[in-house]
């Protein structure tokens, strides 16, 4: 089944969600990891602008919870991290060539219900899974401190090209010479921007003991012991777990049909215009190729943002 | 660096490589597997026109690498 094209309609809020590859522990925390994402989500913010309102990355994927201006926008952001990532997890780890499983999926997040419900999700991440008895204890980058008492999200950012023509310079290079910090900042979900700071960190306080309440529960219900820090962090980065916890992901996040329904609509209504566009397209094809010297691909069409 | 722009001249012989996953041996040859390869070749040539390839060696060097495993 191919993918479904990338429909983010102007101030939309999605969540991504990015795999490693066939599940493996390639992102496995530690603090240096942990430093260095959290540094390259700031350099990507900072580049691009994004607005963020919660993220996770566990050890086999992560999660964002974002307001981007336009898919365009979500495509080169997401492009910073998943590349730079991949490069500095896979150099940490000894994994070359690909780490991630495919392109991240981002699906639309329709209504403030359910923008509550993925917020919760996001922030239920490590705990949900029995990993660790609170999700606050995780050991990777993820943002529960930063909302729950107004922590600082900061990380360390380092530039390789530059410490790579140095060296081929031949100059004797020192391992922060080309680290920036980076601060990423967090947004309120646009449905609690008219609560104060204060109300918001009770707010996710309590959502925060709400999962961990929720997670004892469940362990002791399933009969599961969560791990320590220290276990997870001791994890093989190359092993995969024996079973992998998958759901198909739903066409957008709705709390209700009607929600849903309407999303379908103005998507199915997008797609009629790209197809439209697409036929238009073809039949230039031969317009577009006698720009370019025979024998040549062209290159593709960049993406389509409001003059 | 960028990958350089796919210059192939009318009428060039050309040589492809193409390797597997962190040098795996996710090809290590079986009955099967090198029935269903040649197998694969042969639907391609078909799709994509036989007339156009002059020669296939058949030789695919992620195969055989250096160190000769």
């Amino acid at each position: 089944m191919p993918r479904p094209l990338r429909f983010v309609p102007e101030h939309s809020l999605v969540e991504i969600t990015t795999r490693t590859f066939q599940g493996r522990l390639l992102l496995r925390p530690s603090p240096e990891l942990t430093d260095i994402i959290l540094g390259i989500i700031g350099k990507a913010q900072d580049l691009y602008g994004m607005t963020i309102h919660a993220f996770v990355f566990l050890s086999t994927h992560a999660h964002f919870l974002l307001s981007p201006a336009s898919a365009g926008q979500l495509a080169l952001f997401m492009q910073f991290v998943n590349a730079n990532v991949a490069k500095e997890a896979g150099r940490l780890h000894l994994w070359r060539e690909r780490l991630w499983s495919r392109r991240y999926r981002s699906i639309v997040v329709a209504d403030e219900k359910a923008a509550h419900a993925r917020l919760r999700y996001i922030l239920a991440h490590s705990a949900k899974e029995g990993l660790l008895a609170s999700p606050g204890d995780w050991p990777g980058p993820n943002c529960i401190a930063a909302l729950t008492t107004g922590a600082l999200l900061r990380g360390t950012w380092f530039d390789r090209s530059k410490e790579f023509l140095a060296r081929q310079r031949g100059e004797h290079t020192l391992p922060m010479q080309f680290a920036t910090t980076f601060d990423i900042k967090l947004s309120p979900l646009p449905c609690l921007l008219d609560s104060t700071e204060d109300e918001r960190q009770a707010h996710y306080r309590r959502v925060a003991g709400e999962i961990q309440a929720k997670a004892e529960a469940d362990n002791k219900e399933k009969g599961r012991t969560p791990m320590t820090v220290e276990a997870i962090l001791a994890q093989d980065p190359h092993s995969k777990p024996a079973t992998t916890d998958r759901s198909p992901a739903p066409f957008v996040h709705a709390s209700d049909d009607s929600t849903e329904m309407e999303f379908r609509v103005r998507y199915r209504a997008f797609v009629d215009a790209f197809r439209a566009g697409a036929l238009r397209l073809r039949e230039r094809a031969r317009e577009i190729r006698d720009m370019f010297p025979l024998w040549a691909f062209p290159p593709h069409l960049p993406f389509n943002a409001p003059a | 660096m960028p990958r350089p722009l796919r210059f192939v001249p009318e009428h060039s012989l050309v040589e492809i490589t193409t390797r597997t996953f962190q040098g795996r041996m996710l090809l290590r040859p079986s009955p099967e597997l090198t029935d269903i390869i040649l197998g694969i070749i042969g639907k391609a040539q078909e799709l994509y026109g036989a007339g156009e390839v002059p020669e296939f060696s058949g030789e695919a060097h992620a195969t055989s690498p250096p160190s000769g495993r």
